[in-house]
């Protein structure tokens, strides 16, 4: 169902009937590419323990009848998930996640988080709003990106890269 | 054309055209009843008044030497008949106008050719398929007509004033070969008119045109030249021997010297017949009999449904090279 | 095979030649976006390969065979942006006609996606809105089972909410079927999710044909001073470019933003915005390949 914010939001039935305990979206405004945004959602729901190991991920023609996206885009997303070891594709039967990521436990979590709510605070009290602060933490992860911290964040392909895909492949050829 | 894509392409055309499919043999039938109808009255009139010995055309005359008051009255000249006659023919090319013309030339125009010919069928099939049955469907109703015009006008042809001669137009034309054979021509005229111009009311006047001057040329070139062909030839004297006027056609007549030689015209002189025969001129009759009339009606409308033939083919090629646009 | 190939297509109306020395090879399998600016000779093209139009110069192909041949008849299925119905008939009895001009109907596709539409059969088509007769359209289109789909302006006469549940249906059959479709739209955002391989035309000619991957992987969108753009013409490839006082935005192909210029990926519409206001600017095939100007 589409909203005014260009959100597409998830109906409160599954169109896919359960298969998946997730399901897509997609942010329009965004810009960061369609395939790239399901893997973060996929990246997300990982973390937050919405997916497990041996759940099934939405089946393509599920995605592309409430999407309305180019069923290459899921596949790039699934290509993508499987050569980062997440997930799997069995043909015929559909693609599931293999392994769980090796990420921060869940207190770990709870204690960054709570460290970011502290420097949110600190920001409002400084005067910055809301799109002060997503300027500050885009420029901050850029460089943080940029300046060899890509190494260390855990999960990144081992093609490196920035935001900008071109950038990723420049000059090649598709 | 497989029978199954026979059957498709009928139920298409019934889908489409449902109007022209009922339509057709309604406006062909309900008037072949009516002059059936009209017949069956007058025949009766005839037969209630013992007027059947009078329907013997008088080989001199042309009428009849029936001399009886009901006869008299019966005969009374009236234009009516040949009116009727006309109207008769004019109904293929109502026919041809409203419901050929606009078979192609609609589809166009309203651009559901845009539908019709991107689906399974080519342009040149659905053509074929399509207005192919619907011309035999007029052509049989159109034969049924014929012979109900031709029924009535056996005995409507007394009550026109003129002489019964089975040579003349009317004669000829109100037979079911020959009205057939119009609405042949006639609908694969305005097929080709539509399938041409593309455009109902400009494809309409081209079809009155084409149709008019086909007509003309039938009427002045086409049947005199036919009925000129193949005549039986007969010596006659200037009294006797002619052939008869009301079941032949005379072609052409002239003098014979004995040496063979023909004479051009008549000689200046006081009494010809006299001296014709101190001459020994013979007259010469070249006509035709009473049994080439069917082989002259098959032929022309032959001919008929021959042009037809060819404009149904124009169409299809024209089709062909240039579907769209 | 390719969906699509075109060798120097041409197609001349009177003195004005609506498509011009077109060379096109579009793989199967692909969601080609048609775009460019009204009069630019889309529905020519589309109707050339549809078979409704036969062209001036040059040849096409579709699915390997001559349009209008009975194997593309077999195999392409058209919609033209008149959405052509018969509209005198019943919904019932359009479906009826559509089924026996075909060989290969499927029947139960066209009720299901009818019913679950909402649209009743005994309905009359002239009297349907123009929605519903584009709907009645695309179902008869894919009841026919085609492995291509030629749509002219599908969603023009669509609510939103149509336009997303006929694009969704329509992704679908490409996933489940490997279903080729080629469509001309207007609403460029629109085409972004769903098309894999874009076309520009522009006056007649083609300005750009590759695929959508290849065409974002290797474009930029560059923001920056005003009074560089000149020395940034021998940096990058600069596609268009556009001041506004004292900053500039500038469609490059290149890979990384050179110094100085901030760089961000291109959406869809940046892209085929900046192709049409430089109408020398072309990419032919794969991008690899040198612009043309």
């Amino acid at each position: 169902m589409p909203s005014i914010y260009g959100f597409t939001m998830v109906t409160v039935k599954p169109d896919d009937n359960g298969l998946s305990p997730i399901a897509f979206y997609l942010d329009r405004g965004s810009g960061v590419p369609t395939y790239l945004q399901f893997v973060h959602q996929v990246d997300y729901a990982l973390r937050l323990g919405f997916l497990r190991e041996g759940d099934q991920l939405p089946r393509i023609k599920d995605v592309t009848r409430t999407l309305a996206v180019n069923p290459d885009t899921v596949m790039k997303a699934y290509r993508e998930l499987e050569l980062r070891g997440v997930a799997a594709g069995r043909p015929g039967v559909g693609t599931f996640i293999t392994q769980a990521p090796d990420i921060a436990g869940l207190k770990q979590m709870a204690g960054l988080q709570k460290k970011l709510t502290g420097w949110l605070g600190e920001a409002a009290a400084a005067g910055v709003d809301e799109l002060g602060m997503k300027a500050l933490f885009t420029v901050a992860l850029r460089d943080f990106n940029d300046g060899g911290g890509a190494a260390r964040l855990p999960g990144r392909d081992a093609r490196g890269g920035g935001v900008a895909r071109g950038a990723r492949r420049a000059g090649g050829a598709a | 054309m497989t029978a199954m894509a026979v059957r498709r392409m009928t139920r298409a055309t019934w889908y489409k055209h449902r109007f022209s499919v009922v339509g057709i043999p309604a406006v062909f039938l309900l008037p072949a009843l009516a002059l059936f109808a009209d017949g069956v009255v007058q025949r009766h009139y005839l037969s209630v008044h013992h007027l059947n010995g009078c329907l013997v055309a008088n080989a001199t005359t042309g009428g009849s030497s029936c001399g009886s008051a009901a006869w008299v009255s019966f005969i009374s000249p009236s234009s009516t008949p040949n009116v009727i006659a006309v109207a008769v023919l004019a109904l293929p090319v109502l026919v041809g106008l409203f419901a050929g013309v606009p078979w192609v030339a609609r589809e166009f125009e309203s651009g559901a050719f845009r539908f019709t010919w991107t689906q399974g069928t080519s342009p040149q099939r659905w053509l074929l398929g399509t207005f192919g049955p619907l011309v035999l469907l007029a052509a049989v109703s159109a034969a049924m007509y014929g012979a109900a015009a031709y029924w009535w006008y056996q005995i409507a042809q007394w009550q026109t004033g003129t002489s019964i001669w089975s040579w003349r137009w009317s004669s000829f034309e109100l037979t079911p070969l020959s009205i057939a054979g119009w609405t042949v021509l006639t609908m694969a005229l305005a097929l080709l008119c539509g399938v041409l111009i593309r455009r109902v009311l400009p494809a309409m006047i081209a079809f009155i045109v084409t149709l008019g001057a086909c007509v003309y040329l039938s009427q002045t070139l086409l049947r005199p030249w036919l009925f000129s062909i193949g005549p039986a030839v007969k010596q006659v004297s200037t009294s006797a021997g002619w052939p008869s006027s009301t079941t032949t056609y005379t072609v052409q007549t002239w003098l014979q010297a004995p040496s063979g030689q023909r004479l051009s015209g008549l000689p200046a002189v006081n009494n010809v017949s006299a001296w014709l025969a101190q001459h020994h001129y013979t007259y010469w009759v070249a006509y035709q009999p009473h049994n080439h009339l069917i082989w002259l009606e098959l032929a022309r409308n032959g001919i008929l449904v021959t042009v037809a033939a060819f404009a149904v083919l124009a169409s299809v090629w024209w089709l062909r090279i240039r579907p769209a646009d | 095979m390719n969906a699509i190939e075109t060798r120097g297509l041409g197609k001349r109306y009177r003195r004005t030649w609506a498509v011009r020395d077109c060379d096109l090879t579009v793989p199967a399998g692909q969601v080609t976006a048609l775009a460019g600016p009204n009069g630019a000779g889309k529905t020519t093209l589309l109707r050339i390969l549809a078979g409704l139009a036969t062209p001036t110069t040059g040849t096409a192909t579709v699915l390997g065979a001559a349009p209008g041949s009975p194997q593309a008849r077999a195999t392409v299925s058209a919609m033209d942006q008149t959405v052509p119905l018969y509209r005198h008939l019943r919904v019932a009895g359009q479906l009826a006609a559509a089924r026996a001009l075909n060989d290969q109907w499927d029947a139960d596709l066209a009720v299901e996606r009818l019913s679950a539409l909402g649209m009743a059969t005994s309905a009359r088509v002239g009297k349907l809105s123009g929605g519903q007769q584009a709907q009645l359209a695309l179902t008869m289109a894919l009841a026919r089972r085609p492995r291509l789909l030629l749509l002219d302006e599908p969603l023009a006469s669509l609510d939103p909410l149509a336009r997303q549940d006929v694009l969704g249906w329509l992704m679908t059959c490409v996933a489940e079927d490997g279903l080729s479709v080629v469509f001309s739209s207007h609403v460029i955002a629109e085409l972004e999710r769903v098309a894999s391989y874009l076309v520009v035309l522009s006056a007649g000619r083609i300005q750009v044909a590759a695929t959508v991957d290849g065409l974002l992987d290797t474009h930029l969108a560059l923001t920056g001073p005003a009074d560089g753009v000149d020395d940034l013409y021998d940096q990058v490839e600069i596609v268009t470019a556009q001041r506004a006082g004292r900053q500039a935005l500038v469609l490059a192909r290149t890979g990384a933003a050179p110094p100085g210029w901030a760089g961000r990926p291109v959406t869809m519409e940046e892209l085929v915005l900046g192709y049409l206001r430089e109408p020398a600017a072309r990419v032919a095939g794969e991008p690899g390949v040198e612009i043309v100007r």
